[in-house]
C-alpha cells in the first residue's frame, strides 16, 4: 500500500519505443545472449581459479606431510638398535 | 589424516584421467552431458521458434530470463533451507550449503537483472524503472548482498555460519513478495507470469512450440544449476579438508 502511494509521485512509465527500435529487436537479443554468457564464464572461471588454488594447497600440505614422514622415518631408523649376528 | 591425503590422491588421479567420479558413479558426467546437450537444443529451439506478435524478436530473451530468475528463488531457498539446518544441527555441511546457495542466488540473479535490463531497453524504452517487481528485486539483492558482505567481514567461523544462518532464514521472506509483487502491485510495467487468471500456455502468454522452447530452456537451466551447485560445494568442501590437513600438520608439529 504504501509502495502503490509512493509510487503514484514517481513518473514510472517511460516513453513509448520508436519504430525503428520496434523493429531491431535482434540486436537486443544477441546483447542480451552475449551478457547471459559473459556472466555464465566470468562465474565458472571464477569457480575453476578457486579450486585450483585450493589444489595447489593441497600440493603444498602433501609436499609437507611426505616430508615429516621421511624424518620420522629417518629418526626411527637411527634409534633401532643393530641386529645381533649368529 | 592419512585418509584425507589418500582421498585427495583420488581426486588428483581422476583429474589426470580426465574423468570425474564420485563414490564409483559416473552421474556427475552424465549430468555434465545432459546439460550441454539441453543447452544446444535451446538454442536450436530459440532460433525455430515462432515470434512473438508484440514483443517481435526480443521475446526470444524471455527463454533465458524466466529460467534465470526461477534459478534465483531456488537458489535462494537452498540458502533458506541450509540457515535452517544449520539453526537445528549447528553443523558444518550446512554452512556450506548456505554459502553456495547465496552465491548461486546472487549470481542467477545477476543473470535475471542483465537479460530483463536489455530486454527492458527494448520494451520499455529504458535500461531501468521503479516498477515493483524491480524495485522489490532490488531490495532482496541489496539483503543478500549485506549478507554476504558481513559474513566475509567475520573472522569466527560458528559466528560466521550463525549470521548466515540468520540472513538466510529472514531474507527468505522477500522471495515471495518479489515473486508476488506483479499481483500485488498491478499497474506496475512487469507483465503478470503466472496466476494471471489464465489457464495452460495462455497464463505464459506462449502457444504452441513456444512452450517447447520455454520448456527445454528450463531443463537447461535446472541441470545447469545443479552442476554449478555441486561445484561450488566441492570447492567448500576442499576448502574444509585443506584447513584440517593444516591444523592437523599445525598439530604433530606441536
Amino acid at each position: 500500500m504504501l509502495l502503490e502511494l509512493s509510487l503514484k509521485f514517481l513518473d514510472t512509465t517511460p516513453p513509448l519505443p520508436s519504430q525503428t527500435q520496434v523493429d531491431n529487436g535482434f540486436g537486443f537479443v544477441v546483447a542480451a545472449y552475449a551478457a547471459v554468457w559473459i556472466l555464465i564464464f566470468g562465474y565458472i572461471y571464477s569457480l575453476n581459479r578457486r579450486q585450483a588454488k585450493i589444489r595447489r594447497d593441497i600440493e603444498v600440505l602433501k609436499e609437507e606431510e611426505a616430508e615429516r614422514k621421511e624424518q620420522l622415518r629417518l629418526s626411527q631408523t637411527s634409534q633401532k638398535p643393530p641386529a645381533v649376528s649368529k | 589424516m592419512a585418509s584425507i591425503t589418500r582421498s585427495y590422491e583420488g581426486e588428483l588421479k581422476q583429474k589426470s584421467t580426465g574423468r570425474k567420479t564420485l563414490g564409483g558413479f559416473g552421474w556427475y558426467e552424465a549430468l555434465t552431458w545432459a546439460m550441454l546437450v539441453t543447452f544446444l537444443l535451446t538454442f536450436l529451439f530459440i532460433f525455430i521458434a515462432p515470434t512473438d506478435a508484440t514483443l517481435k524478436y526480443s521475446q526470444r530473451i524471455f527463454y533465458f530470463h524466466l529460467p534465470a530468475n526461477i534459478m534465483c528463488f531456488a537458489a535462494f531457498f537452498v540458502y533458506f533451507v541450509g540457515g535452517i539446518g544449520y539453526w537445528r544441527t549447528r553443523k558444518r555441511v550446512w554452512d556450506r550449503v548456505m554459502i553456495s546457495g547465496l552465491e548461486l542466488g546472487l549470481f542467477f540473479a545477476c543473470i535475471g537483472i542483465a537479460s530483463g535490463s536489455i530486454w527492458a531497453k527494448y520494451a520499455w524504452n529504458t535500461f531501468w524503472t521503479w516498477d515493483p517487481r524491480l524495485t522489490t528485486v532490488t531490495i532482496m539483492m541489496v539483503v543478500y548482498i549485506a549478507g554476504l558482505m558481513l559474513r566475509n567481514a567475520t573472522e569466527d567461523p560458528a559466528r560466521k555460519a550463525a549470521l548466515s544462518a540468520a540472513f538466510g532464514i529472514i531474507g527468505f521472506i522477500d522471495v515471495p513478495i518479489v515473486y508476488f509483487s506483479t499481483r500485488w502491485f498491478p499497474r506496475g510495467l512487469h507483465p503478470v507470469i503466472f496466476l494471471n487468471g489464465n489457464n495452460g500456455p495462455d497464463a505464459l502468454g506462449l502457444e504452441g512450440f513456444m512452450v517447447v522452447t520455454l520448456l527445454t530452456s528450463m531443463l537447461a537451466m535446472t541441470l545447469f544449476f545443479v552442476w554449478v551447485l555441486v561445484q561450488r560445494l566441492r570447492l567448500e568442501k576442499m576448502r574444509d579438508d585443506v584447513a584440517e590437513l593444516a591444523y592437523s600438520l599445525q598439530d604433530d608439529n606441536i
